[in-house]
């Protein structure tokens, strides 16, 4: 019972929490503007911390410019496959639901070919660096350096875009293009434009977290799956275009997770997680939306 | 299907039938393969192609079916073992069915995903719990005989997705797959039969996996329970055209060539095609290469 | 004989009343019109006479015995079919095989080969034997709405609830349909309940209509009294000014 007390641990579920907040911020902008269900948001973590780990260990550039680096190489992935990919897709199919199962088979389909052109490339083998070592003491814990980065700049990234969402006419216009498409692009939004844009900040953002996991623990190609488990339950949890609801989603299933696992063995992180995933899935049915299936 | 198409079919399998004889144990080995994938696919159709309830969680009635074989093959005749896991994969359906097909939509296909996950990492706690790091499975039977029953189930497999398609029971999955709401207000009784349709599309793939498991003669949970295998089934589903016989095999024989010409030497490079071809035929060609077929060759 | 029996039915959406205390019957025969402004409740009433919502209070009788606790299979076998205001056609399959849908399942007798006769047979009964091999999603409005009709008839009922069949068509079509309605209530022996906007062709159908305004009962009778009466207009019109 000592752990369970101990802030060390506290400290751990919070900074979990903070990148999964992260990481669901993303899939909850590109599903909420556009219905495409990113099931290789995963993946986009993994190759932003594949990019920052080799940005810093084999160009020997600093931590600081690799997290600037991994956000705007995966923006831009995701730049090529809106515009490769997913405007057909958004443009040909004219039912919501169709929208939904194509772009998880599409996704699907880019989640492998991104898994294992890594692999190929990189090999599959896990791999780590640790840019800040040092220990810095908080008074009541000590974390080391990198922690203590990730955990200020997540919540720091998922504190802007709150604002930025909150505040701004970007904002004010994405949120009205979750709420209804067709009246936000009637009341003057360039929805097209501002589609692009979500998707690509979207991948921008799941690059940066992906940035930040690999300075905290060792990366590999296969790493992504649970970071796209963890965001659908947040977004399940929080709701959909649901910032707040999102971030505080995060760190339940961050606090969840680290004290469920330090309550039982790490063997059965896996088992907790998609415990948790299956039971708010049966529990609302329905799905991100909350649409009720009424007949009308 | 026409009745010219259907003597094709049974020339195939009778054929098939027949190879022992002649082929050496390479091509047997991929002869087993392809009726493999051919029955897993079969059944995934049976389910998915029909009521449009993608999964994406095939695997784990595999991985179940060929669990339930390594457990009990010691103990009953072989036969009975491997019915056995077909019978316990379609009990697991069963039970976990009607809260399962509730949830729609692309949320169906995390689930299911999610679903096999989950009783992957429970059978591996299980097993670690046993203290058991794979089992080695001495004395199983050769490669003839494996091969001959894999051909009964994928014979098994095609023409129950063949039968249903024609049925009053196969209508009714169609309409479900079209419109839920309206099949049932036109008196589809929808929740059962979608029941049905996940139990029947389990038990097959159970017996699959016990015959793979004997094949193999090594057990390890996350090979069995990997979720390559549901993937792949999915894959070979689109590529071949998702909901005729025809189609399913096709796809199973396009991707099983492949992967005898990829998997041994780059086996990333082999999923990546796989990756792309899926992207591809969604994007360009939803009926897949049945439905290519079909175009270039008029009636 | 009376067919259905409404009794004192109300519907709730979180805090808000959709149907409050709805009583109506129906006997075997009638044609029966349903008429209100949009939100007054008549999509929320046929959705809980074909069980595809419960209600939250009150009962629901058909041919004497309780059927708002079924399932939407289970009452359509029973005997009551609809259509859908917004149409739902299986839009993949052949206009065939949606009627062969509502043929083998409408009723506990359906088999696949009676099933196939009857479907042609209805099919020409709305003017669609042309389309039979066509898919369904490729049909105009017009058709898309007497395919509906037509699923619903394979269905063999005994009570049709038709949800704004004749919205969006043409005067032409509005004509057609209505002499098809009444065709087919004498051929099928059918009592139908119908929501129409087309208040014209709601008036010469009908023997008796009834009026919802804001989920409540306000008037019922003949067309030419329910014309004229005063709450109707305000309800419909707005205050004369």
């Amino acid at each position: 019972m000592q752990v369970l007390l101990s802030p060390q641990l506290f400290i751990a579920a919070l900074i979990l929490g903070a990148l999964y907040a992260l990481v669901a911020l993303g899939l909850n902008l590109i599903y909420g503007t556009m219905r495409l269900l990113n099931v290789g948001h995963g993946e986009i973590v993994m190759v932003g911390a594949y990019a920052a780990f080799w940005s810093f260990v084999l160009l020997g550039l600093g931590p600081l410019p690799a997290l600037i680096l991994a956000p705007i190489l995966t923006g831009l992935l995701g730049l090529a496959l809106y515009r490769g990919l997913f405007r057909r897709l958004l443009a040909h199919a004219a039912v919501a639901h169709r929208i939904e199962a194509n772009s998880l088979l599409l996704f699907f389909g880019v989640s492998v070919v991104l898994q294992n052109l890594t692999a190929l490339i990189f090999t599959a083998n896990f791999r780590g660096y640790r840019p800040f070592p040092g220990v810095v003491d908080l008074g009541f814990a000590s974390v080391t350096g990198g922690r203590l980065l990730a955990l200020t700049i997540a919540l720091a990234v998922a504190a802007m875009a709150a604002l930025v969402l909150r505040f701004t006419p970007v904002g004010l216009a994405i949120r009205a293009l979750i709420q209804n498409r067709s009246a936000a692009a009637l009341a003057g939004v360039d929805t097209e434009r501002l589609e692009m844009w979500s998707f690509v900040a979207g991948f921008a953002v799941a690059g940066l977290a992906g940035a930040l996991v690999s300075m905290i623990e060792q990366i590999s190609p296969f790493m992504g799956f649970p970071f796209t488990i963890a965001a659908f339950v947040i977004i399940i949890l929080g709701g959909l275009g649901n910032l707040t609801g999102s971030l505080l989603g995060g760190f339940v299933l961050g606090v969840l997770e680290t004290y469920g696992v330090a309550l039982t063995s790490p063997n059965y992180r896996s088992m907790l997680v998609y415990g948790v995933f299956i039971l708010v899935l049966l529990i609302r049915p329905q799905g991100l939306l909350g649409r009720a299936s009424v007949v009308r | 299907m026409r009745t010219s198409h259907l003597a094709v079919g049974i020339g195939f399998f009778l054929l098939l039938a027949a190879a022992p004889l002649a082929a050496g144990s390479y091509f047997l080995g991929i002869g087993f393969q392809l009726l493999m994938w051919i029955a897993l696919t079969q059944s995934w159709v049976l389910l998915s192609g029909l009521t449009g309830y993608v999964s994406l969680g095939h695997a784990v009635f595999y991985g179940i079916g060929g669990y339930v074989t390594v457990l009990t093959w010691q103990a009953l005749p072989l036969p009975a073992a491997v019915v056995l896991g077909g019978v316990v994969a379609a009990l697991f359906a069963l039970s976990i069915g009607y809260p399962v097909l509730r949830v729609r939509g692309p949320y169906f296909v995390i689930l299911t995903f999610g679903l096999a996950e989950l009783v992957k990492y429970t059978v591996i706690n299980i097993e670690a719990a046993l203290g058991k790091f794979g089992r080695l499975m001495l004395g199983a039977p050769g490669l003839p005989a494996l091969y001959w029953s894999m051909l009964g189930l994928a014979a098994a497999a095609s023409l129950m997705v063949l039968l249903v398609g024609r049925s009053r029971f196969g209508a009714g999955l169609r309409a479900i797959r079209e419109d839920e709401p309206a099949a049932e207000t036109a008196g589809v009784p929808a929740a059962r039969y979608k029941l049905t349709a996940f139990a029947l599309s389990a038990l097959v793939p159970g017996m699959v996996g016990g015959l793979a498991a004997l094949r193999s003669g090594y057990f390890e949970p996350q090979q069995i329970f990997s979720p390559t295998i549901s993937f792949t089934v999915v894959a070979m589903a689109m590529i071949g055209g998702s909901d005729t016989v025809r189609g399913a095999a096709m796809g199973a024989a396009f991707l099983v060539l492949l992967s005898e010409l990829l998997w041994a030497n780059l086996p990333e490079l082999y999923m990546i095609l796989l990756g792309l071809m899926l992207i591809g035929f969604v994007l360009f060609a939803p009926a897949g290469l049945d439905g290519l077929l079909r175009r270039s060759m008029p009636r | 004989m009376r067919l259905l029996t409404v009794e004192r039915v109300g519907k709730r959406f979180g805090g808000v009343a959709a149907l409050n205390e709805v009583s109506l019957e129906i006997e075997t025969g009638e044609m029966v019109g349903l008429m209100g402004a949009n939100g007054a409740g008549k999509t929320t009433l046929f959705n809980l006479i074909a069980c595809s919502e419960r209600p939250s209070a009150g009962a629901i009788h058909f041919e004497g015995r309780r059927v708002d606790l079924l399932r939407p299979d289970q009452v359509a076998r029973r005997g009551i079919a609809r259509t859908f205001q917004i149409v739902r056609p299986f839009r993949n399959l052949t206009v065939g095989e949606n009627v062969r849908i509502g043929a083998l399942f409408g009723s506990d007798t359906g088999r696949p080969d009676d099933g196939d006769a009857f479907a042609r047979e209805v099919l020409a009964e709305v003017g669609l034997e042309q389309q039979a091999g066509i898919f369904a999603g490729s049909l105009t409005l017009s058709g898309q709405k007497r395919l509906e009709i037509a699923r619903a008839l394979a269905q063999r009922p005994r009570l049709l609830l038709l949800d704004e069949v004749m919205a969006g068509l043409t005067p032409k079509e509005v004509a057609d349909a209505i002499a098809m309605i009444r065709r087919i209530k004498t051929k099928h022996r059918l009592t139908i309940l119908l929501v129409e906007h087309v208040l014209s062709a709601m008036m010469t159908l009908c023997e008796r209509i009834i009026v919802l305004h804001h989920g409540r009962k306000i008037a019922e009778g003949p067309p030419e009294t329910v014309a004229r009466d005063p709450r109707v207009l305000e309800a419909y019109l707005g205050r004369p000014s």
